[in-house]
């Protein structure tokens, strides 16, 4: 075959000729916006995201600086290391607190004796070696390049003995009582207060330079405060489609609140009813035959009920919480209307109750949380946050749902039922 | 923490234990399934049901007054249209049997008539002056009428006697297409003046004639035979042979002038027996302005496969018809001469 530019030009001519042109269908418009509305809808949801994680974001932050500088204000114990600036100044903090450190070095720890705290809890402290808790310590301690610094703030609030950190360091084991509630412990003899070790330096420090175990003194339950609250939640959320109505979100809930120090996780159950749901996903089928019949079965979800398994984790400070959480949800009712259509013509209607045809069964949602205490067994709150995960579950269900994961608005009720 | 999970599987328990009706399942989407491909000439063509607003359209329509079996696919300026004529006219029972048929011969033009009628066609042409003749309710404007065309006509003849009088009578006649029997009313009137009237083939064929006299009922018996008085008759018998033919034939009797009578000149539809239309096949592809038909009537339509695919909204019962033509066409407005090759599946209802 010669392939010259004739032979060329025709052999395009023809394939061209062949080639059938794309069928244009108004339909595959109105498709082709929809999705341009919903990718214009999730560049949206991007934005408002964005600026929430970051609101979201710098209120951890917040909370986390407030609680850092609280802990500098009231720290009268820290682990410090030379190579560290702050380390640094802890060791100064060893030199403008030596009488203390000396008080402490002439005192020796009775194993057997009984620490008394403030909320007249009585601990013993059993096989502690205590008596290594003394200025040999910050000796041995200054060999090795670390400090302890034993100082004392005005404040003399004791709650209890939580902890006994048994830090072993490179030249010398020692074990070091930890007042692990951000409270300040008195030895019995000697009535000298240790404030509390921040935890958080003390991760820090073993995990680099020493080799520390946290021993819990006593069952560490005895540490958590769990509770139990109802929770009722009313909110709206963005439609799921343009031009309807925003649904309403009602939930009741059962929560269990775990406290420790100041993480607080809730979880629990609830049940869940969105309405009106205006979810709609459409079934279509071609059928050629004498020419083209387009059926379709359009299911309009007017509303859902769902149980939902929330977890949260949140701070709290003062009568505040904050946090984020989620919400694992099932679907286990559903009110749904059926539209029939053959080529745009209704054939029929009819309303279907706890069908699941187009959707998934399980989905999620995330959000940020703040609670605030009214009194000792209410709080109220508001929550904000978004759905994780499609709505929509079968592929041959196009959906005309133009915002598959709304964003939601609830205002929360909690009654503590009991501890 | 339990009673939350006694809550939840009672809730799902209650949930899955409710019932649930049945959501109408959508019918499964498919490709197109009637079409036709292939080439005019140059041109490629290629429609599909459903695609391009090209639909397939069955339909039947009188040529002649026979049915016409059409399968059309068309679009507002283009289609592929086959159709085929019927057989059997003469049995008003008969569909035609497509899963029977392997080829469709093409319906050519016919040159030589298939009928042609005028005074002297009759036996007592010489007690006649003058004969008019209606086509198919069409008055023809000449004494001598021909036929090329093959159909089902109703041929009317105005007899103008010598005496003056004026008779009409009218039959059926079916030319161009096969009958299965091929028969004539005759009559005779005895010396005693009794008028006998029978069909000129054999008893063993005949299943019943109702005989009506002047358009009153008169007897069902194979012949008819009554005593003639100084009126006249117009004699119809409804003949219904064993093998499903029925047919209605006609005669006209003056008693007063017996000479003056017209006879059944339907037994004139066997003049042409060389050329018959029955199954023939049309073909025609339009596209554009432009229509294309076979030049070549020798040519066929093969038929690779005959389906029988259900019934349609109107009860009709369709069937799918694959199969192929190759051969010389003709545009009808340029007489472009050009080959044509189509592949297609087409759908043909019968009623």
């Amino acid at each position: 075959m010669n392939l010259n530019d004739e032979n060329i030009d025709q052999l395009f001519r023809k394939s061209a000729e062949n080639v059938k042109a794309p069928e244009y269908s108004d339909a595959y418009w109105a498709e082709m916006n929809q999705m341009i509305d919903a990718e214009e809808k999730n560049k949206k949801r991007l934005i408002i995201w964005t600026f929430f994680g970051t609101i979201g974001a710098a209120l951890v932050a917040l909370l986390l600086f407030f609680n850092n500088e609280t802990t500098n204000l009231n720290s009268s114990y820290q682990i410090s290391e030379n190579s560290n600036p702050a380390q640094n100044e802890a060791s100064d903090a060893v030199t403008n607190h030596s009488s203390a450190s000396a008080d402490i070095s002439q005192k020796k720890i009775d194993p057997n004796q009984d620490l008394t705290s403030i909320d007249g809890k009585s601990k013993t402290l059993n096989k502690i070696e205590v008596e290594k808790y003394s200025p040999k310590v910050d000796k041995k301690a200054s060999k090795a390049n670390k400090t302890f610094n034993l100082s004392s703030n005005n404040s003399n609030k004791t709650e209890g003995f939580d902890k006994v950190i048994n830090q072993k360091t490179k030249n010398n084991a020692k074990k070091v009582l930890v007042n692990a509630k951000n409270k300040t412990f008195i030895s019995a003899e000697s009535n000298i207060a240790i404030q509390k070790l921040p935890a958080k330096l003390i991760g820090f420090e073993t995990s680099s330079e020493t080799e520390e175990n946290l021993i819990p003194l006593k069952n560490i339950s005895n540490q958590l405060h769990v509770s139990y609250h109802a929770e009722a939640a009313f909110g709206v959320s963005e439609s799921y489609q343009n031009n309807t109505t925003s649904p309403w979100r009602f939930s009741v809930s059962g929560l269990a609140r775990l406290e420790y120090g100041q993480l607080v996780v809730n979880t629990g159950i609830g049940v869940q009813v969105e309405s009106p749901a205006n979810l709609q996903v459409t079934e279509r089928a071609k059928v050629y035959g004498f020419g083209l019949k387009n059926y379709e079965n359009t299911l309009n979800y007017k509303s859902f009920t769902q149980v939902f398994i929330p977890l949260e984790v949140g701070f709290k400070s003062n009568n505040s919480t904050f946090g984020v959480g989620g919400q694992f949800h099932s679907i286990v009712g559903t009110r749904m209307s059926l539209t029939s259509k053959v080529n745009q013509e209704i054939t029929a209607k009819k309303d279907f109750n706890n069908q699941m045809a187009g959707l998934n069964r399980f989905s999620g949602n995330f959000y940020l949380f703040i609670d605030q205490q009214l009194t000792d067994k209410i709080s109220a709150g508001v929550r904000v946050g978004s759905a994780i995960g499609s709505r929509i579950a079968d592929s041959h269900y196009f959906n005309s749902v133009t915002n598959d994961q709304p964003i939601f608005g609830q205002i929360t009720l909690k009654y503590q039922l009991f501890k | 923490m339990r009673y939350f999970i006694f809550i939840l599987l009672f809730l799902f328990g209650f949930i899955a234990g409710c019932k649930k009706d049945k959501l109408p399942e959508l019918p499964d989407n498919n490709s197109p399934v009637y079409y036709v491909n292939g080439t005019i000439g140059e041109k490629q063509i290629s429609y599909e049901a459903g695609v391009e607003e090209m639909y397939m359209e069955t339909d039947f329509y009188d040529l002649n007054n026979v049915i016409q079996y059409n399968a059309n696919l068309v679009s507002e300026n283009n289609f592929f249209n086959i159709s085929i004529a019927d057989a059997n006219l003469d049995i008003p029972a008969y569909s035609i049997e497509f899963d029977t048929i392997n080829t469709l011969d093409l319906a050519g033009v016919n040159t030589t008539p298939l009928l042609q009628l005028s005074k002297e066609s009759f036996n007592n042409a010489s007690q006649i002056n003058a004969v008019s003749w209606n086509i198919n309710g069409v008055d023809q404007m000449t004494e001598y009428i021909s036929i090329d065309e093959p159909g089902y006509y109703t041929i009317c003849v105005n007899v103008e006697f010598n005496n003056g009088s004026k008779r009409e009578l009218c039959n059926d006649l079916i030319l161009g297409y096969e009958k299965n029997t091929s028969f004539g009313v005759r009559h005779y009137i005895n010396q005693e003046n009794l008028l006998n009237c029978f069909i000129d083939i054999p008893e063993t064929e005949i299943e019943s004639i109702s005989w009506k006299v002047n358009d009153a009922q008169f007897i069902i018996a194979n012949t008819l035979s009554f005593e003639l008085e100084d009126q006249i008759y117009l004699i119809e018998a409804d003949i219904s042979l064993k093998n499903g033919v029925k047919r209605t034939r006609r005669i006209f009797i003056d008693g007063a002038n017996q000479e003056n009578f017209i006879e059944d000149f339907s037994v004139m539809e066997n003049q042409n027996e060389d050329y018959f239309w029955d199954r023939k096949a049309r073909l025609s592809l339009k596209l554009g302005n432009d229509i294309w038909e076979p030049l070549n009537y020798e040519n066929k339509i093969y038929l690779s496969e005959v389906v029988e695919s259900g019934v349609n909204e109107e009860g009709q019962i369709v069937y799918k018809i694959t199969g192929t033509f190759d051969g010389a066409m003709m545009n009808k407005n340029t007489l472009e001469e050009a080959n044509g090759s189509f592949e297609f599946k087409l759908a043909f209802a019968i009623p």
